[in-house]
């Protein structure tokens, strides 16, 4: 076991400090422990929310319900899992079925565009560059609003996030050909969508 | 702008592809070439665009208040049957020496036993119980372990180490059970001890009483005070993880009778050719236009890499590339030993599709119908709309 990936399991109470690694974390939510699903919050929500706030283009609200689902549909889903891939990219698929779910039964995903009116701005040097960035990341939004969802979780994945293609295509669970091809035709429509931005 | 507006031939080719993705002789012609350069470089640049969302961390007080409001919804969730949790632990396979000892105390139900806790290793003194449990779990410094369910099932998972656990006479109806990767160890009213190596089970001695060893795939065993359950050597998972390394994985796909590529054969410090490499290069010339290539590198991941998973996309692909490159022949044998090679894949009407088209240019009339008809069972409408079509034209006027 790595010892990089031990964490501290109990946070507080009578028990002890037990260390544990990603998967066994899995198997411990696998047979209904809380404790290992709290330590699986720690070490993967930041992780998570970014995603499913690339992915959704959701407001803050929206963001933290599609983490609670991912996260509750990974509690009921780790008795399943098999460890074929990382434990992170397993949530993110898992993540990635919640927005598409989410977006076909409440209709609830918001566009990109408007999501970054709220996202906090960062500060730049200059009025004028505050302005350049702005406009930038509302072109990036929208173009990346347009793409086909599947495309853009392939794109978010394998770009983003900088998962291997392999474990994108067990996480999706498509072949791994399909996410070369997704990914190939993700990143040829935001070349052309952004092809002046710099 | 436009990506495709370019004065070099060979810029097509690098569109949507990131130049770690490159051949090794495209990217040594990117190097040299501004306009190739220019087009990766853009790449590059919507690439670093959009992960600069202007996204934060989330803030303590949000994350804590997610995190609760999970941990609460998972309480009240139903939970499936903790019998899917042994092939799950099955799957860690974790390189490491594993000794358990697992003691059975006499104690009272009056006197509740501790909550597990990692402590080192003593054989004398048992700290004092702290809480409703049955068993009392010492570990060694390191040890890595937990408890994963409560009475009236208790479970402890060791991953790695040595734990010493003590547990008070079971109820009717009620289960102490230590568990490894492919095994486990019920507790019966006794002492014994259990060795692992790499997280399976290598050994189990029993001192006294009477212990259950159940191992994934094998009957149950009941083991009497003196006997040893050994697994032998040639089941050693030792080495079976020796037969499983990525290394030999690679190897067996290998076949040395085929030649590399010439660019590949006189680039110096050409990266290995791996299949998703072979698969990337051959998806980079088709999305180029240049479909004989295109063949080429997929017949390359077909034959030497049978296989692996991209075999699959490969011959689905090659068939499609050597249609485009006007090499009907090849494309309907192509195409044909696809459809009966992966008669399951998602791509197989698709398939069969085209080479309905193919054979139809060479009057095979019935098997070209038989392959139409099949696509039109197609969940594709595009693949069930061209199916129409065929059967549509073999109709008699």
């Amino acid at each position: 076991m790595s010892t990089a990936r031990v964490v501290r399991l109990h946070r507080t109470g009578n028990t002890g400090p037990v260390h544990l690694g990603d998967e066994a974390l899995v198997a411990a939510c696998g047979v209904g422990d809380p404790a290992a699903l709290g330590a699986l919050y720690d070490r993967h929500h930041e992780a998570v929310a970014r995603f499913v706030s690339r992915l959704s283009g959701a407001g803050t609200d929206d963001v933290d319900d599609l983490v609670h689902d991912t996260f509750l549909a990974a509690y009921s889903a780790a008795p399943r899992f098999r460890g074929g891939s990382a434990v992170r990219t397993w949530l993110l698929g898992i993540a990635s079925n919640v927005v598409r779910h989410s977006v076909r039964s409440h209709g609830r995903r918001a566009s990109l565009a408007n999501a970054f009116q709220r996202v906090a701005p960062v500060p730049v040097a200059t009025p004028d560059e505050g302005a350049s960035t702005s406009e930038l990341r509302a072109a990036v939004a929208r173009a990346i609003d347009a793409l086909p969802h599947d495309l853009r979780a392939v794109f978010v994945l394998c770009d983003l996030e900088e998962l291997p293609c392999a474990e994108v295509a067990q996480a999706l669970r498509v072949p791994e050909g399909t996410v070369f091809r997704r990914r190939h035709e993700a990143r040829r429509a935001l070349r052309e969508s952004l092809g002046a931005v710099r | 702008m436009s990506a495709s507006r370019t004065d070099c031939s060979l810029t097509s080719r690098v569109l949507g592809v990131r130049r770690d993705e490159l051949s090794h002789a495209l990217r040594s012609h990117a190097a040299g070439c501004v306009h190739c350069t220019r087009e990766l470089d853009a790449l590059d640049a919507v690439i670093a665009r959009t992960r600069d969302d202007g996204s934060r961390p989330l803030a303590a007080d949000r994350s804590e208040r997610l995190r609760a409001r999970v941990l609460e919804s998972a309480r009240r969730a139903p939970r499936a049957s903790p019998s899917h949790w042994r092939p799950i632990a099955a799957a860690f396979g974790i390189a490491a020496v594993v000794a358990v000892s697992v003691s059975v105390g006499r104690g009272t139900r009056e006197e509740p036993q501790a909550a597990i806790e990692p402590v080192a290793r003593t054989t004398q003194s048992i700290a004092p119980p702290r809480a409703s449990m049955h068993g009392t779990v010492r570990a060694s410094a390191g040890a890595h372990f937990t408890r994963v369910s409560e009475e009236p099932d208790e479970i402890v998972r060791l991953l790695e180490g040595s734990i010493t656990v003590s547990v008070t006479p079971l109820g009717a109806g009620e289960r102490f059970r230590v568990i490894v990767g492919d095994a486990e160890v019920e507790v019966r009213g006794t002492a014994f001890d259990v060795s692992a190596t790499g997280d399976h089970l290598s050994a189990v001695d029993v001192f006294h009483g009477r212990v259950e060893v159940r191992v994934e795939g094998r009957e149950p065993i009941l083991l009497e005070a003196g006997e040893r359950w050994a697994r032998a050597d040639e089941e050693s998972p030792v080495h079976e993880a020796i037969v499983t390394t990525p290394r030999t994985r690679e190897r067996s796909h290998s076949d040395p009778t085929v030649s590399e590529p010439d660019t590949l054969a006189t680039a110096p410090l050409a990266p290995a050719w791996t299949a998703a490499s072979g698969f990337e290069v051959g998806w980079n010339a088709l999305a180029a236009g240049d479909a004989a290539s295109a063949a080429t590198a997929f017949g390359e991941v077909v034959t030497r890499a049978p296989r692996d998973p991209l075999a699959e996309d490969a011959s689905f692909w090659r068939g499609v590339a050597l249609a485009r490159a006007g090499r009907s022949s090849d494309a309907r044998d192509a195409l044909d030993a696809f459809v009966h090679g992966y008669p399951s894949s998602p791509r197989t009407n698709e398939a069969a599709v085209m080479l309905g088209w193919l054979l139809v240019d060479e009057g095979e009339i019935d098997r070209a119908r038989a392959m139409f008809t099949r696509g039109t069972r197609d969940p594709s409408e595009r693949v069930r709309a061209s199916a129409e079509r065929g059967l549509a034209a073999l109709a008699p006027p």
